[in-house]
């Protein structure tokens, strides 16, 4: 590029319109105090073309290269670990299934069998008014609640 | 074109498992990722650590990659998240350490004058320095836009934000790198019409 660089069109351009301009800004003083006069912090464009030390570049192939080498060993312990994880979430998931598909006869045959005539029972039983403290125990065992109420000071 | 076929080409080997198709795209890729890099983190170790640490997660996320996407957007973002997230963790950064001289200290100037040269290790400096001033995704919008030279919308695209937020950051960014080089760093921006350059230093 021959011509001088308009400033306000550098700061506008990207891509490789913008390298360009930046390469001619970096060797032309003329161009570089117009675009200082425009914006100093544009004059910070010129780090684009700041070359990388090659020493710097080939360390991060080298180190990148060693890092894939050691993921690739790693991926079959990775493989042989997730499938282990995934047979055991079968077998728990397989396992709970089959436990709640048959739950434990007790409960059936509870439901099954009418319970004990419960009003008759309690007609033959006389209580003595009496006052004192009563305590509630919760014997719940997963859907069936159980609560026993208890009166040390009741005389059946 | 046939560069953008090639990088596909070289993408979807890379994806598929070969080892040299990625080590290949490395290297292609390598100054791009390690400046975007340095620029955001100010150090030279961190930003080689930074780089190679995106080059391993790119070895191990490449397949999901959606080839009708920009790849270098992609990389952008996950360079720029990389770096942010290693300055957060690290804290600031109390000595400055520019790139090692074997990376040429000064941009030519075919002209015989004594001024023509503007020393890029001198820019690199002041950057650094005011640069840290800024919130990281200020600085990271600052990098994209005016040293990479990505679009607006690319930017965005990167940073996961809005372009209206990219443009803010920018307008911010600017305003606080012009203060500081016309507070700090005059020599650097009036040499041509006389300055010494050692007066700011």
């Amino acid at each position: 590029m021959s011509l001088h660089v308009d400033p306000a069109r550098f700061a506008e351009a990207t891509g490789s319109a913008r390298l360009e301009m930046v390469r001619h800004v970096a060797g032309c003083p003329a161009c570089r105090e117009a675009v200082a006069e425009h914006d100093p912090a544009l004059l910070f464009a010129l780090l684009a073309i700041t070359p990388i030390p090659a020493r710097m570049l080939d360390e991060v192939s080298s180190g990148v290269a060693a890092g894939a080498g050691r993921e690739r060993e790693r991926m079959p312990l990775r493989l042989a670990a997730a499938a282990a994880v995934a047979a055991l979430a079968l077998i728990t998931g397989y396992a709970t299934l089959v436990h709640r598909e048959a739950p434990p006869e007790p409960a059936l045959a509870a439901q099954a069998t009418p319970p004990p005539a419960v009003p008759a029972a309690r007609a033959d039983v006389e209580v003595e008014p009496a006052g004192g403290v009563s305590h509630v125990v919760d014997l719940t065992v997963g859907e069936t609640q159980v609560v026993m109420v208890y009166n040390g000071d009741l005389h059946l | 074109m046939r560069d953008d076929e090639d990088l596909t080409d070289l993408i979807r080997a890379a994806a598929g498992g070969d080892r040299r198709a990625f080590e290949d795209l490395v290297v292609r890729k390598r100054e791009r990722v390690v400046r975007a890099a340095y620029q955001i983190t100010g150090d030279v170790e961190d930003a080689r650590d930074v780089a190679q640490g995106v080059f391993l997660r790119l070895w191990r996320v490449l397949q999901r990659f959606d080839l009708t996407r920009r790849f270098d957007t992609w990389l952008y973002r996950i360079t720029v998240n990389a770096a942010i997230d290693f300055v957060r963790e690290r804290g600031p950064k109390g000595i400055l350490q520019p790139l090692p001289g074997d990376a040429g200290d000064r941009l030519h100037d075919p002209s015989p004058s004594a001024d023509a040269t503007l020393g890029v290790a001198e820019l690199q400096r002041a950057f650094l320095r005011l640069a840290a001033r800024l919130a990281p995704k200020q600085r990271a919008a600052f990098v994209l836009k005016e040293i990479e030279g990505l679009e607006t919308t690319e930017v965005a695209r990167v940073l996961g934000i809005t372009e209206s937020t990219v443009r803010n950051h920018l307008l911010q960014a600017r305003r606080v790198l012009r203060e500081g080089l016309e507070s700090d760093y005059g020599w650097l921006i009036r040499r041509k019409s006389g300055s010494g350059q050692g007066e700011g230093s």
